[in-house]
């Protein structure tokens, strides 16, 4: 028994406290669409490797034992340290609430996962896809798109890291069924960033690359304490904000 | 692994159990005294916080027919890594360090240079335990109160 469970690294440290933040942080991203939100991720807990800090406080913090998780094949081996903390069990794209790639190439079609019904569209599944370059450091520049859509006064140019023509493709297809769909969140080390199924995307038409703004920084690790509230007041200030 | 892959995991489920058990029902004083015993060994890691919640209690008339629900009761829990073996703690009654210390002596007790010495500490442990138990029983027994059901013999 001891050896089935062996080795299971720790969670948050404070949970209720740790999980509200990172929640107050993945609505802050869903309400503000493709932006990137930064926050220590890694130090709230050491996410043990593959897992990429971002994707795990996500999943840690919005799943429970009513949630199918699905794993994509690099990060199978997390399943054990999810259904541990969460509860969350695995299971097939399909049925999945959540599902994390680690990155994007790896990341079941987006037809393939659940997109709700029309009674229930919020019962869409929300795909997370450990893609953007860590924060950090030299940031290479992605495929540059342009949103725009609800949570994006004018349409917003942003560095598409890790994204590719065919998601696009497929994410515009989606959006002819809204309300149903699947919301997407882009993680990597600190920083996050959402699409959720009300946003559209296209390739930018002032060609060129994509340049990565981080918008804010935002709460998480010891000192986060009520940055959240910090991190809505210094978004509304400029940094090529669209408001 | 004893020769009866089956007989020998039932068997040191059984001793788990026992341990986890011994943990639970013993008072928090005692499990600190044995965790100080254990200074030296390597820093335990906490893989859950101890934490307090709700617990529904289930229960069965007379030990059978069908479960129903009893109640609440508050209970924490939580779970350490001593390198690399886990141990678990639950209490009855919100008591977090308990739980934390339970955890502790139940990792150390599954940890193969440990295990000796806990297992003794927790024999002792359970020895006065069963002491204050048949003390409290033979206080109960003088008490008993019976039942009897006249039954009419119409028949």
């Amino acid at each position: 028994m001891e050896a089935v469970l062996a080795g299971i690294a720790p969670a948050f440290r404070d949970h209720p406290h740790d999980s509200q933040k990172v929640f107050r942080l993945a609505l802050e991203a869903m309400a503000r669409p493709a932006r990137f939100l930064e926050a220590d991720f890694a130090g709230l807990f050491p996410a043990p490797p593959p897992l990429d800090p971002a994707a795990a406080a996500l999943i840690l913090t919005l799943c429970d034992h009513d949630t199918g998780l699905y794993l994509s094949p690099s990060l199978a081996g997390a399943a054990g340290y999810f259904s541990f903390h969460t509860g969350a069990r695995p299971c097939h794209p399909s049925e999945a609430a959540f599902a994390v790639a680690g990155d994007l190439s790896e990341a079941p079609p987006l037809d393939a996962l659940g997109w709700g019904d029309e009674a229930c569209p919020d019962l869409g599944a929300t795909l997370v896809i450990c893609c953007l370059p860590g924060g950090g450091g030299a940031v290479p520049p992605g495929m540059a798109l342009r949103a725009s859509g609800p949570g994006l006064g004018t349409p917003l140019e942003f560095a598409g890291h890790g994204l590719t023509e065919a998601f696009v493709g497929e994410r515009e297809l989606m959006r002819a069924c809204y309300p149903q769909g699947v919301d997407v969140f882009l993680t990597g080390g600190s920083l996050i960033c959402a699409l959720p199924r009300t946003t559209a995307l296209e390739r930018s038409r002032q060609g060129g690359r994509g340049r990565m703004r981080v918008a804010a920084k935002a709460g998480g690790g010891q000192g986060g304490r009520g940055s959240a509230g910090e991190h809505r007041r210094s978004g509304q200030g400029g940094e090529g904000e669209c408001t | 692994m004893e020769p009866d892959g089956a007989t020998g995991l039932a068997a040191a489920q059984e001793r788990r159990r026992e341990r986890m058990e011994t943990l639970s029902l013993s008072p928090p004083e005692e499990l600190e005294r044995i965790a100080s015993l254990f200074a030296g060994c390597p820093e335990p890691v906490t893989v859950r916080a101890a934490e307090t919640g709700l617990v529904m209690v289930r229960g069965r008339i007379a030990g059978h027919g069908a479960a129903f629900n009893l109640g609440e009761v508050l209970a924490s829990r939580c779970v350490v890594s001593v390198e690399g073996v886990l141990g678990f703690g639950y209490t009855l009654f919100p008591d977090e360090r308990h739980a934390y210390l339970a955890a502790l002596c139940d990792a150390l007790g599954g940890h193969r240079d440990y295990a000796g010495p806990v297992e003794r500490e927790l024999a002792a442990l359970r020895r006065r335990r069963a002491e204050t138990v048949s003390r409290d029983e033979a206080e109960a027994v003088g008490t008993r109160v019976e039942f009897f059901t006249m039954v009419r013999g119409d028949d």
